[in-house]
């Protein structure tokens, strides 16, 4: 699944809707991607206030660049937990997005139908060792492509904290993707964050300037 | 009847050698005094240091919105505090309610980047209300729109002095990221380590502005006129508060600590009361057991004469009690002399401790403030242990067989 | 010379009661003041003692300039030379050697920014109570088993409520390591201490010394070593001693109160207090003798008398006066200072619970209630030093009295 979703690299404008008891608010976002690398760039492109901000990640180091104010922040640890501009995904999700095939060990359950679909029903526990939090992650991946359709993440108690739900699964930039990722953490109602793919286009060359401070620093 | 003669005997016998009654009666005097003093000092100084935790930064009670002890995010809090505002400015007892919004957030400069807190104040208010202003010590207090004060390690950790821009930035109230330049514009230093590298005070209005709070702040904090009022206002409040969705937090909860500290020492401050007395009756013994053996030829006349033990007891305890009296009266009045004094003005500590600054809130200038009690306590304790330490010799005397007596040498 | 003596012995003993009442005075006085200061240095010692062992331990060791900007790459790369200079000095107790770094602990539910101590947990029990301030589950053992043995986390009560966390629970801690990059790791929750201070009980984690230094990628390095020792005295002097050895080398110690130098106020605003209250002690028992003696003489005007119409000169009179103020004030403060010693080390046997009369629970661990007198010898000495001179100066006045009387009007006195 993965491999579905990050390929060699990516580049591709994606939309992120966050939705919160009190607020609600749309970041549109251009994103590239060297997947093998562990690369990522993002840049807002909107709304206003927070257009030109970006965000670098090489492996397991993540950089802020915020052009109101001129200042490239190295991410700490005490930020990582936090939410990447207000969603429901973490810094730590970001930087930790291709740990899954790493620290996971994965098992097929059953295949049931969802959402219409035949799919299967995976669970994955994470290696004794694995600095991750959960106790174990059930994923459903429809049958064939095996393109996810829902994520449910759950704490040693056992409780479901996460879910998340792909659909609208279509065919852009060369793959059959879900083009609509919605998150939900369990515990916090009334919080969502919805990221829709917009345009993508999967294993074009991507220049490696692009994944450098100097590059996050440069404000169209 | 019991009186006229016998206060007048007593009083005669006390000034037939004067300076042993005035020796006595300093001695009683200067001890009452001087624990009088000790413990202004100590009561002075226990509740100024309170008070100034109080008003430094806690105040005497915090209104929050509900959820916020737990979870002290912007998402919890105080929606259009006009009403309640209102109501705390009718409260009786409450001189101040200042409305404060505090935020997590970072500050970065170009090199360094740093967690704080961040805490917009009404800076004309609050300077009434808190003495926060004393504790700036390089720059000024009252900053302009745009600038910010930071603790003096704060602003050791990032290298960043007067005049030098720091960035912050906050998740905004509305999901944005909140980022913001900000000219440095004082440096405080309070004693209290979380507060000097963590803490960054602005204007109400900035930080709004910065977390996009709209009307809204995360907690009120109300300065009381005293500190005893403190229950029963929160428990006015409480009904009317709870309806609106808020809790309240009162000092003693916010400084328990301290107030443990307090009550632990407090042990102390009765000691040397105890150990005053005892001296003090001892002298006050030995005094009275010579008095009355150089009067023994005439106690024992007195004794054939008629005047009956119990009498004899009596004399020699008033005698006592006089010159407690006296003793008291000068004591007390010097000791409220020099409270009076001194509590006006004020002993200045940091002359002979620098150091003194180093320990958080601690007043460096302590104005002696007696509480009735301790007063009351003092005084009677002194004066009733004055009287007894006589007991045995008037006993003594009581007992004189007057033939023997009469022909004492 | 001697007659004096005997004369003076004989007029003490003359009116005995007397004696013995100024006597307890004397020795009264200077006992409650040794038992008072006692008690004062008994707190602060182990006020200090509880501070010093949770936070800092007496001495610290850094690399220069960790201290004014703690970078994980400004640490103690030469370890066993520090800790050969420690072992081989008489004054040191024990030390213990960590790795203090900034991170963060995260469970499914929660996370928060706390400071990660890597601790060797056998020297770490020598030097704090952590041990026996675990409320929940066991203390961190060293690490056995390699690679993949379960790796322990100790946290303060407070931050395991706010992550909602229970023994066994797993925890990720997260850091940003020695060469920049972020690191995290998987633990689990081995303990929950209680220690008494907000800070500690809310924003540290314990780990072993071992899995700190791999997961800030420390290699042998530590970042201070804490050391204690023997006596709270010997910290100056020996803080002198390892500077020498050490600066050179580059690396920079600290001692407890320059770390903390609140803390050594307070004491020394307390001890200022106490002062004074000696000194009003010291006035009314003045006050009581004055009276006694002056009274004693009054006694034998005549007898005065007699002898300085026999020759004897006003200088011997006085003399004669203070030799008797002499012998109580030596006897009172032998006396004072004997049961005064005796109470304090009978007391700091069993210790004595100030609890019924103050501090809170949840503070015990740093507000110890329970105090252990301390007798100070320095303490000791200068109070019986002024109390005895305050004794014999005081009889300078109804001494110059007797002498100054006229031996004719003296002896015809009734």
């Amino acid at each position: 699944m993965d491999t579905l979703m990050r390929g060699d690299t990516s580049a591709g404008i994606y939309e992120m809707t966050v939705r919160d008891p009190n607020w609600e608010r749309t970041l549109r976002l251009r994103v590239w991607e060297k997947g093998r690398e562990k690369k990522t760039f993002i840049r807002i492109l909107s709304p206003p206030k927070e257009e030109g901000i970006g965000t670098l990640k090489i492996g397991f180091e993540m950089w802020n660049y915020l052009p109101k104010v001129e200042k490239t922040i190295k991410v700490p640890p005490s930020m990582m937990m936090q939410a990447w501009m207000g969603s429901d995904f973490t810094n730590d999700d970001l930087v930790k997005e291709s740990s899954i095939v790493e620290d996971y060990v994965h098992r097929v359950i059953r295949e049931v139908k969802i959402e219409g679909f035949d799919a299967y029903q995976i669970e994955a526990v994470p290696r004794p060792d694995a600095p991750v939090v959960w106790d174990k992650i059930l994923y459903w991946v429809r049958k064939g492509d095996y393109v996810p359709l829902r994520q449910e993440f759950y704490s040693e108690k056992g409780e479901l904290i996460r879910v998340m739900t792909f659909s609208e699964i279509k065919a852009m930039g060369g793959r059959v993707i879900p083009t609509l990722w919605q998150m939900r953490p369990i515990k916090k109602p009334g919080r969502e964050t919805t990221l829709r793919v917009i345009a993508v286009e999967f294993n074009q060359p991507i220049d490696d300037e692009i994944f450098t401070l100097r590059n996050l620093m440069r404000v169209r | 009847m019991l009186k006229s003669p016998f206060i007048k005997m007593a009083w005669r016998n006390l000034w037939r050698s004067p300076r042993r009654t005035l020796i006595t009666i300093s001695a009683i005097s200067i001890g009452l005094m001087a624990i009088v003093f000790y413990f202004g000092l100590m009561d002075g100084m226990n509740s100024q240091t309170l008070e100034n935790n109080i008003r430094g930064h806690a105040g005497h009670i915090k209104v929050y919105a509900k959820g916020y002890k737990k979870d002290p995010t912007l998402s919890k809090r105080i929606k259009e505090p006009g009403d309640i505002l209102r109501i705390l400015s009718e409260e009786p007892h409450i001189l101040y309610a200042l409305p404060r919004i505090n935020a997590q957030g970072l500050a970065a400069t170009g090199v360094k980047s740093a967690g704080v807190m961040i805490r917009g104040i009404d800076l004309k208010q609050e300077e009434k209300a808190s003495d926060f202003k004393r504790y700036v010590r390089e720059g000024i207090y009252d900053i302009p729109a745009g600038k910010i004060l930071i603790g003096k390690d704060l602003a050791k950790l990032l290298r960043a002095g007067i005049g030098e821009t720091l960035s912050l930035i906050v998740q905004a109230a509305d999901g944005s990221i909140g980022a913001e330049n900000y000219k440095i514009g004082g440096i405080f230093y309070t004693g209290e380590a979380a507060m000097d590298s963590s803490l960054v005070v602005m204007s109400l209005e900035d930080l709004r502005a910065l977390t996009v709070l709209g009307g809204d702040v995360t907690e009120i904090t109300v300065i009381l006129d005293r500190s005893e009022n403190t229950k029963g206002v929160m428990r006015s409040l409480e009904g009317r508060l709870d309806r609106k969705g808020l809790e309240l937090v009162g000092w003693e909860e916010l400084l328990a600590f301290l107030l443990a500290m307090q009550s632990l020492a407090e042990v102390f401050k009765y000691v040397p009361l105890v150990i005053l007395i005892v001296v003090a009756s001892l002298g006050i013994l030995n005094t009275v057991l010579m008095s009355v053996s150089e009067r023994t030829r005439e106690l024992g006349i007195m004794m054939a004469l008629g005047t009956r033990p119990s009498r004899i007891v009596f004399l020699i305890l008033l005698e006592t009690t006089l010159m407690g009296i006296a003793g008291v009266i000068l004591g007390v009045t010097g000791g409220m002399i020099l409270l009076t004094y001194f509590g006006d003005r004020g002993i200045d500590f940091s002359q002979w401790s620098e150091g003194l600054r180093t320990i958080p809130f601690h007043p460096t200038t302590i104005y002696p403030v007696i509480e009735p009690v301790s007063f009351y306590l003092a005084t009677g304790v002194v004066f009733v242990s004055a009287v007894l330490s006589a007991l045995y010799p008037a006993y003594k005397a009581a007992r004189l067989r007057p033939v023997e007596a009469i022909h004492f040498a | 010379m001697f007659l004096f003596f005997k004369m003076a012995w004989r007029n003490i003993r003359r009116n005995l009661r007397r004696t013995l009442i100024t006597l307890s005075a004397i020795t009264f006085g200077l006992s409650a003041m040794i038992v008072f200061f006692g008690f004062a240095d008994g707190f602060h010692g182990q006020w200090v003692e509880n501070t010093v062992k949770a936070y800092t331990g007496h001495i610290q060791i850094y690399r220069s300039g960790y201290r004014d900007d703690p970078q994980l790459s400004r640490s103690i790369e030469d370890v066993s030379r520090v800790t050969r200079e420690l072992r081989s000095d008489p004054a040191v107790n024990t030390f213990a050697s960590r790795v203090e770094v900034q991170g963060l602990i995260s469970t499914a539910e929660n996370s928060y920014g706390v400071l990660i101590r890597g601790i060797d947990p056998e020297e770490e029990i020598k030097i704090t109570a952590i041990k026996d301030r675990i409320i929940r589950g066991r203390y961190l053992e060293g690490s056995k088993g390699g690679l993949w043995a379960v790796r322990g986390v100790l946290i303060g009560y407070r931050l395991a409520e706010r992550l909602n966390a229970d023994i066994g629970d797993k925890v990720v801690l997260m850091v940003q390591a020695a060469d920049g990059s972020l690191t995290s790791e998987l633990f689990r929750l081995k303990g929950i201490f209680r220690m008494g201070a907000v800070e500690l009980d809310s924003s540290f984690a314990m780990i072993t010394l071992e899995d700190a230094r791999r997961l800030a990628l420390m290699g042998e390095r530590v970042t201070e070593i804490a050391v204690m020792l023997n006596r709270p005295e010997d910290v100056l002097p020996f803080a002198e001693r390892l500077k020498k050895r050490l600066s050179p080398s580059g690396y920079e110690v600290f001692t407890w109160d320059e770390l903390m130098p609140a803390l050594r106020e307070m004491i020394e605003l307390d001890n200022i207090f106490m002062y004074i209250i000696l000194l009003v002690v010291l006035v009314v028992i003045s006050l009581g003798i004055l009276n006694t003696m002056l009274m004693s003489i009054m006694e034998r005007i005549r007898e005065f008398g007699i002898m300085m119409a026999m020759g004897t000169t006003p200088g011997r009179v006085v003399l004669l006066v203070m030799l008797e103020s002499f012998f109580i004030g030596l006897l009172g403060v032998i006396l004072g200072a004997g049961i005064g010693i005796s109470v304090n080390r009978v007391i700091s046997i069993r210790g004595f619970d100030l609890s019924r009369w103050g501090g809170a629970v949840e503070f015990f661990a740093i507000l110890d209630p329970v105090i252990y007198p301390e007798t100070d010898p320095r303490n000791v000495l200068w109070s019986c030093g002024i109390v005895f001179l305050t004794a014999l100066v005081v009889s300078v006045y109804p001494a110059l009295r007797a002498a100054t009387l006229r031996p004719v009007e003296a002896m015809h006195h009734a």
